[in-house]
């Protein structure tokens, strides 16, 4: 399947952790927002025979995926809801295998941690990076964690998705600061296609 | 991170169904870091009283000892707990040196699968179904049934 695909890097130091700075990860998710929303995007080729077997991975007992994604994506839905718990499949399942089509980032070296997320200083998943060449490309560093949070909204509202960025970075802030690494998934339903933006956090 | 490492290992028994083995890598963890988990637990706790605003809190955290590293501990210890305490009672199959498990309904065949030694990628199309291997993971679906000695020739193709 094909995704509409944007990436964006920001500075960690960027993010207040200071008593002498002001809390302004809303005004941050509102910029951020906005630079993703018309960043140019690549058109990135997803392999379908992969998805599902990454739901051992996933949060929630939901096996065919593949078939949900279409059905929530290219179907019509007519007077039927959306289902969270299927949004939220969705955007794990392919937060990972983009991560491994752009950064051939082997599965089993995903922890997947949104199970455990009501502890409060924990993110969605990790990946240690001494494991995984590409990635140590892309962010200059050879060690240390990559902590990934994920977002997704299969109808969105811009404000609810600056909203819950705020407090997702807010969330990656706890585990990452000060010299680990920090990505941001954000999946969206774009009209008939799924648009993701990856936002790392240096 | 001591063997926890293995943990991802743990998710993927429990996903074939192998529940003696993911048990085995959960518990092991569980008992590694059970007394390090609630110290840092117990650390967290008292540092965020004292904290009024929420985006001071990794400062704060940093500065009493609390760092990344035991952060994902504490999260390591609460998630082998979950897969240890959840995982039901299931036994897999093994061909050599693959786990597998096969769920059937009334129309189609779930094969999944796990194979320490398979490297890269390996798909096998057939006329009624698919069967992928990636790094070692193996899932597939086959519309019908499928016998164990059919399975296990394609299995051996997939390696």
């Amino acid at each position: 399947m094909k995704l509409k695909f944007t990436s964006l890097e920001i500075d960690g130091d960027l993010l207040p952790h200071e008593k002498n700075e002001i809390d302004q990860f809303k005004e941050l998710s509102f910029y951020i927002y906005e630079s993703v929303k018309d960043a140019d995007y690549i058109d990135l080729e997803i392999d379908d025979k992969i998805i599902n077997l990454l739901s051992f991975l996933t949060t929630k007992l939901i096996e065919g995926i593949t078939d949900n994604i279409y059905a929530s994506i290219f179907e019509n839905k007519g007077a039927k809801y959306f289902s969270g718990d299927i949004s939220l499949i969705i955007s794990e399942v392919l937060t990972y295998a983009t991560l491994h089509s752009l950064y051939k980032v082997n599965f089993r070296n995903i922890i997947p941690f949104r199970s455990v997320k009501y502890l409060g200083t924990i993110v969605d998943a990790m990946i240690d990076l001494s494991k995984e060449e590409e990635l140590q490309r892309k962010l200059g560093a050879n060690r240390g964690f990559l902590f990934i949070n994920i977002r997704a909204s299969m109808t969105p509202r811009s404000y609810y998705i600056v909203d819950k960025l705020a407090k997702s970075l807010r969330n990656l802030e706890i585990v990452r600061y000060p010299n680990d690494y920090g990505l941001l998934s954000i999946i969206i339903k774009d009209g008939e296609t799924i648009k993701e933006d990856f936002i790392f956090i240096k | 991170m001591t063997n926890c490492e293995k943990i991802s290992l743990a998710l993927l028994y429990a996903w074939i169904g192998d529940s003696e083995k993911s048990r085995e890598i959960s518990r092991e963890c569980v008992e590694n870091l059970k007394d390090s988990a609630f110290e840092i637990r117990r650390k967290i706790k008292e540092i965020k009283s004292k904290v009024d605003e929420d985006y001071l809190l990794p400062k704060a955290l940093r500065e009493e000892g609390i760092e990344s590293e035991d952060l994902v501990k504490l999260a390591l210890y609460e998630l082998s707990r979950r897969i240890y305490i959840f995982s039901s009672i299931s036994e897999a199959e093994e061909y050599k040196g693959i786990r597998y498990a096969i769920t059937k309904s009334g129309y189609k065949s779930v094969i999944k699968g796990f194979c320490e030694i398979c490297k890269g990628y390996n798909i096998k199309k057939l006329n009624n179904g698919y069967l992928v291997q990636l790094e070692g993971i193996i899932y597939g679906e086959i519309l019908g049934d499928i016998t164990k000695e059919d399975l296990a020739k394609l299995l051996e193709e997939l390696r």
